[in-house]
């Protein structure tokens, strides 16, 4: 891969900086949003929490967060689930940055919030140029021992299940262009969550679990790719349904 | 290979992924694929891997960035062919 231009390193080192600065604001923030207003909480939350920790742990190489997506808040109530927000001040490169569609962040304020909150825009079916300086900044942060984490349905799922049609083949190129990364699927629903919806809903219970993959292909280009992201999207589709499974059982969720 | 002999393959092999199927049968070389057809753009990819089988082609990252319409496709198809 080719390396960022040496102002998009400064850039991102200067976000990482300065998210790190204001993570003290504006974790309490989300987390009272999240815990007081939506009254959201994790299933098993401390096993989910344990079990991160040991996946990233026992991972010395790139890792690559790859997470179903139902609603806008997927990123935030992520973050949260996977660590308790204070352990990221030591461990700052485990929150995770995000890749988000650059249109969704029209008002200044989101685009605040989403600098401090470790965002690099990525434009849909944009010109090359600039999806190729997207992909080299998320392999520079991959390489350096950032987290970093993608939809790779590529949007919100339209049928609230894994969508193993229409899926984007993006996250293939991000884990070709690091060959060495390996993904951590991650399955997350709350029990209300029967449909695709912009925000949670309040008083939900989210499941979390966690499946370290590591995808491989021969073949190069956009058939790699396209392989590379089947994988994680079956992946995704096979948690979803151990997922409904232990729903149906009414056994607990253990991460 | 003739023009429209390429062009009526790539009609096939666009066919699967064509929401606007409606538009299909009056296609011609200027008809997009997205904007008339309602190709998904993720699809995209697919229909350039499929000409690549179909036609026993390679189709580089640039060349399938061309490909916006019916006549663009045939013609990226030709060009490798040659």
């Amino acid at each position: 891969m080719d390396t960022i231009a040496r102002r998009d390193k400064r850039i991102l080192a200067l976000q990482r900086r300065m998210s790190f600065l204001f993570f003290p604001i504006v974790a309490p923030t989300a987390l009272f949003w999240l815990r007081v207003i939506k009254r959201l909480s994790v299933r098993d939350a401390d096993i989910v929490r344990a079990r991160f920790a040991k996946l990233v742990e026992a991972e010395p190489g790139p890792i690559l967060i790859c997470s179903n997506h139902l609603t806008l808040l997927d990123t935030v109530i992520l973050v949260w689930a996977l660590a308790p927000l204070h352990t990221y001040l030591w461990h700052y490169s485990r929150f995770a940055w995000s890749v988000p569609e650059k249109t969704n962040f029209s008002t200044w304020f989101w685009r605040v919030a989403s600098f401090l909150g470790k965002c690099v825009y990525v434009t849909r079916g944009g010109p090359r140029e600039e999806v190729k300086r997207t992909l080299g900044k998320i392999a520079y942060l991959l390489e350096s021992g950032e987290l970093v984490s993608i939809f790779p349905e590529g949007g919100r799922s339209r049928t609230a299940r894994v969508d193993t049609e229409n899926f984007a083949y993006g996250v293939g190129q991000m884990v070709q262009v690091v060959p060495e990364t390996k993904v951590l699927c991650v399955y997350m629903r709350g029990r209300k969550q029967e449909g695709y919806t912009d925000y949670p809903h309040t008083g939900d219970e989210y499941s979390v679990a966690l499946e370290m993959l590591a995808p491989t292909t021969s073949a190069t280009g956009l058939r790699g790719a396209r392989d590379l992201a089947t994988q994680i999207i079956r992946k995704l589709a096979e948690m979803e349904v151990a997922y409904f499974d232990r729903e149906r059982s009414g056994r607990p969720s253990r991460a | 290979m003739e023009h429209q002999e390429t062009f009526d393959k790539v009609i096939g092999i666009i066919k699967p992924f064509v929401k606007n199927t409606d538009k299909l049968a009056g296609a011609d070389q200027n008809t997009r694929l997205l904007e008339d057809l309602g190709v998904n753009s993720a699809r995209l990819v697919d229909i350039v891997l499929a000409f690549e089988d179909e036609f026993d082609i390679a189709i580089d990252d640039e060349a399938a960035d061309r490909v916006r319409t019916l006549g663009d496709a045939v013609t990226v198809i030709q060009e490798q062919k040659q």
